[in-house]
C-alpha cells in the first residue's frame, strides 16, 4: 500500500479509537494497528514480532516518527500517572482530505477494530494481540494448545486467561465478515 | 604460595592463570576469565580487531579508528557490572524477587552471569567490513549482522568453547542474549532472558549503548557522548512496570490483592537518584547522533563505500554479488581487505568500482543538495523521497544519492523506583526526557559539478514537486 494512504488510515484509526473511548497511548495504537492488519486484512504491510507487550512493529514505530515530524500526529502529555496520548496533529485534517477513496474503503474495518478494542487497556490488548499473533503463526492448533504456548512465552498470562483471549479473538474473526462484506464485497478474506 | 611436597615451587600453577585484565581507555580494566579469554582468542572475535566501529567516520573525525574488538570487550565488562548491581540482594525489588526464581538461586546466578558476559562479548561478531555501512543492501535476502552473529555462536568452532568451558554453556542461551528480541525474531524469551538480553541490547540502558556512546565520543574527540555511567549503573534495578494510565486500573486491582500471584513483566529501570545520569545518557545519544553518526559527510562516504563494495563484490563473487554468509567467507573479509582493494581501484580506471573508490580516497564526495526539514514535511511527509526521485529523473540516477533516518520518539520510557516505594514512568518525573527530540536526518546528495545548476532548478520547482495530489473519486 502507498505510504501516504497508510498514514491516512492510521490517523483515522487514532480518531476512531479515541471516539470509542481509548486512551490512545502508543501501545494502544500499535495493538489496534496489528488487529487492523492481521484480523481485518487491511494491507498495511508492517512487520510485527512478539515483543514486551505483545505484537510490536518497528516499521510502524518508524512510521509514527515520520508522522510526528510531519505534524500529522502529536503527543499530548498528561500529568502523572497518565502517560502521553497520541492524537491527530495540526496537518492531519488537510492531509486526510486528500484520500477520500482510501478512507471510504477502509473506514468500516477501522470502525470494527475501534469498537472492539477502544475500551481495552494495555494489559487486555497484550493478551488479545498475543492470542491473534499465535493463532496466525500456529495455524491449525487448537485453543488448548495455543493457550499453553501463550503461557510459555508470556508466563504472566495464565492458561485460563489465554483461553479467554483466544476465544475473544475467535469471536472477532467470525463477527468481522459482516461489516466488510457490506462495504467492499470480496475485497477481504478472513481466515478463522 | 603453591609448593609441592618436595618443597619445589609449582610452575604449573602459574601457567594455569585463571583471571586476566586488559587495559582499556574507557573502563580502565576489563576483567576476564579463561572462557572469556578463549572466546577472545577465537577467529571470529580476533577478526573484530579489523572492523572499525564507525565505518568511514575516521575521514571526518580522524581519531575514530577504534574497532568492534575493544567495543565488545567494553560491553562485556559493563554487562558484568550491571548484572552484579541489579542482582545484589538488597537491590532486588520484592515483586521481582517473587517472580524471577533465578534471583534466589546462586548456581543459576553464576551460570547466567557467565552466559551474559559471553553473549556481550559475542554480540557484534557478525558485523561486515565497515560495520553497518553496507549491511542492508549487500547481504543476501533475509540476512543481517545479527543473523551472522547467531550463526557464529552456534558454529562448531564456538560450540567447542561452550561445551568445554569449566561451566558448560548452552549455545542457545548465548544466542538469545547476544541477539536480543529484536535480533532473534523467531525465538521465544522468558522474562528472565528478556531482562538479561536488555542488559546488553536494551534501548534505555543496554551495555552496548553505554559503551558505544562513551567510546565513540572518546575516540572521535567529541565530548557530547560522555555521561556519568558509574552513577547510572549503580542505580540500575529490575522493577515491575511503571504505573501509567494504560495499566493503572489493572495495577490498582493487582496491588489490592493480598497474596496475589499475578505479576507484570519486569523491566530494567533505575532508582530515583539515577535520573540525572539517565537524562544525560539520552542527551548524549541525541548529540552523538546529530554530531557524529548522522554527519552528512560521513553519510555520503558510507554511500560511496557501499557503491564501491557493490561493484567489488560483483567482481569477487560473480554469482551472488553479495557478502558471503558462510563462516569462512565471513571470516576472510575485514576493513583491511576492503581498503586495500579500494586503494588499488582508485588508482586504476579499469578496475571495478574505480569511480566510487576515487570519490573516497580522492575526497571527491557528492555534496548535499537537499535536507529533510519540518516545513516541507508538513506539506508531504515523504517530501525528501519525492525530491530525490524527481532529481534522479532530471539529472540521472547515477548523479544522485539519498539517505534518511526517520527518528523515533518515546525510547526513553523506563520505570523509576521512588523513595516511597512507588514505581513510576521516567516521563512522570523528568521534563528533560520529555523534551529531548528524536534523532533524525534526511539528505539528498548530488555530483558536485551539477550542484549549482540543480540547486537553482530545485528552488524553482520544490513546492510543485512535494505537493500531494488529491485522490480521485
Amino acid at each position: 500500500m502507498d505510504s501516504l494512504k497508510r498514514m491516512a488510515i492510521i490517523i483515522t484509526l487514532m480518531e476512531k479509537m479515541a471516539e470509542a473511548g481509548s486512551w490512545c497511548g502508543e501501545t494502544h495504537i500499535q495493538k489496534a494497528t496489528f488487529f487492523l492488519q492481521a484480523l481485518t486484512k487491511v494491507p498495511l504491510e508492517y512487520d510485527f514480532i512478539i515483543y514486551k507487550h505483545g505484537p510490536y512493529s518497528f516499521d510502524f514505530e518508524d512510521e509514527l516518527a515520520r508522522m510526528f515530524s510531519s505534524g500529522l500526529i502529536s503527543y499530548f502529555d498528561r500529568p502523572y500517572p497518565y502517560g502521553p496520548t497520541l492524537c491527530p496533529g495540526e496537518s492531519a485534517k488537510e492531509f486526510l482530505e486528500k484520500f477520500p477513496v482510501t478512507l471510504q474503503t477502509y473506514t468500516p474495518h477501522i470502525q470494527f477494530i475501534a469498537q472492539r478494542l477502544g475500551k481495552k487497556n494495555v494489559v487486555s490488548l497484550e493478551k488479545l494481540g498475543t492470542a491473534l499473533f499465535m493463532m496466525l503463526k500456529e495455524e491449525g492448533k487448537g485453543i488448548e494448545e495455543l493457550a499453553h504456548e501463550i503461557n510459555k512465552i508470556k508466563p504472566h498470562v495464565t492458561i485460563e486467561e489465554a483461553k479467554i483471549a483466544l476465544e475473544s479473538v475467535h469471536g472477532m474473526l467470525e463477527e468481522f465478515s459482516i461489516p466488510v462484506d457490506r462495504v467492499s464485497p470480496g475485497s477481504v478474506t478472513v481466515s478463522g | 604460595m603453591d609448593i609441592d611436597i618436595t618443597g619445589n615451587f609449582r610452575y604449573d600453577f602459574i601457567m594455569k592463570k585463571k583471571s586476566y585484565e586488559i587495559r582499556d581507555p574507557i573502563h580502565v580494566f576489563i576483567k576476564m576469565d579463561s572462557t572469556d579469554r578463549e572466546v577472545m582468542d577465537s577467529r571470529p572475535f580476533q577478526r573484530l580487531r579489523y572492523i572499525r566501529q564507525l565505518a568511514t567516520s575516521y575521514l571526518i573525525y580522524p581519531g575514530a579508528t577504534h574497532t568492534r574488538f575493544e567495543h565488545s570487550l567494553g560491553v562485556m565488562e559493563l554487562a558484568g557490572r550491571i548484572f552484579d548491581t541489579i542482582m545484589t540482594p538488597e537491590n532486588v525489588h520484592p515483586e521481582v524477587s517473587r517472580v524471577l526464581d533465578n534471583i534466589n538461586n546462586p548456581d543459576a546466578l553464576r551460570y547466567w552471569r557467565k552466559v551474559l558476559k559471553i553473549a556481550a562479548l559475542c554480540h557484534d561478531m557478525g558485523h561486515l567490513p565497515f560495520s553497518h555501512a553496507a549491511e542492508k543492501d549487500l547481504l543476501p535476502q533475509g540476512w543481517d549482522h545479527e543473523r551472522i552473529t547467531g550463526e557464529l555462536i552456534l558454529s562448531d568452532e564456538m560450540r567447542n568453547i561452550w561445551k568445554n568451558a569449566p561451566m558448560p554453556l548452552e549455545p542457545e542461551h548465548i544466542y538469545k542474549l547476544a541477539l536480543g528480541k529484536k535480533g532473534a525474531k523467531n525465538m521465544h524469551y522468558t522474562d528472565w532472558e528478556t531482562i538479561l538480553s536488555e542488559i546488553i541490547t536494551g534501548n534505555s540502558f543496554g551495555a552496548d549503548r553505554i559503551d558505544y556512546l562513551l567510546r565513540d565520543s572518546h575516540f572521535a574527540g567529541v565530548a557530547y557522548g560522555k555521561f556519568d555511567h558509574y552513577r547510572l549503573i549503580d542505580t540500575l534495578r529490575i522493577l515491575p512496570p511503571p504505573e501509567t494510565n494504560e495499566n493503572r486500573e489493572e495495577l490498582d486491582s493487582h496491588f489490592k490483592k493480598k497474596n496475589h500471584e499475578k505479576y507484570k513483566e519486569p523491566m530494567l529501570g533505575i532508582e530515583k537518584g539515577g535520573i540525572q545520569a539517565a537524562e544525560a545518557l539520552v542527551l548524549a545519544r541525541y548529540f552523538m547522533f546529530s554530531q557524529v553518526y548522522f554527519h552528512r559527510v560521513r553519510r555520503i562516504y558510507d554511500i560511496h563505500l557501499k557503491d564501491f563494495l557493490a561493484d567489488w563484490l560483483s567482481e569477487k563473487f560473480p554469482g551472488e554479488k553479495k557478502f558471503p554468509t558462510n563462516l569462512e567467507g565471513h571470516l576472510s573479509l575485514t576493513d583491511n581487505e576492503v581498503i586495500t582493494e579500494m586503494r588499488n581501484a582508485s588508482l586504476k580506471r579499469r578496475k571495478q568500482g574505480h569511480i566510487h573508490a576515487e570519490r573516497i580516497i580522492g575526497r571527491k564526495h557528492f555534496k548535499m543538495i537537499y535536507e529533510r526539514n519540518p516545513k516541507d514535511m508538513k506539506i508531504n511527509p515523504y517530501a525528501i523521497n519525492r525530491i530525490y526521485s524527481v532529481l534522479c529523473e532530471k539529472y540521472g540516477k547515477e548523479n544522485l544519492r539519498y539517505d534518511e533516518y526517520p527518528g523515533r520518539k518515546g525510547n526513553s520510557h523506563f520505570p523509576v523506583l521512588m523513595d516511597d516505594g512507588r514505581v513510576i514512568d521516567a516521563y512522570a518525573i523528568s521534563d528533560t526526557l520529555k523534551k529531548i527530540p528524536a534523532s533524525e536526518f534526511g539528505y539528498v546528495f548530488i555530483e558536485p559539478k551539477l550542484r549549482d545548476k540543480a540547486e537553482a532548478w530545485l528552488k524553482k520547482h520544490r513546492e510543485e514537486i512535494i505537493k500531494i495530489e488529491q485522490e480521485s473519486l
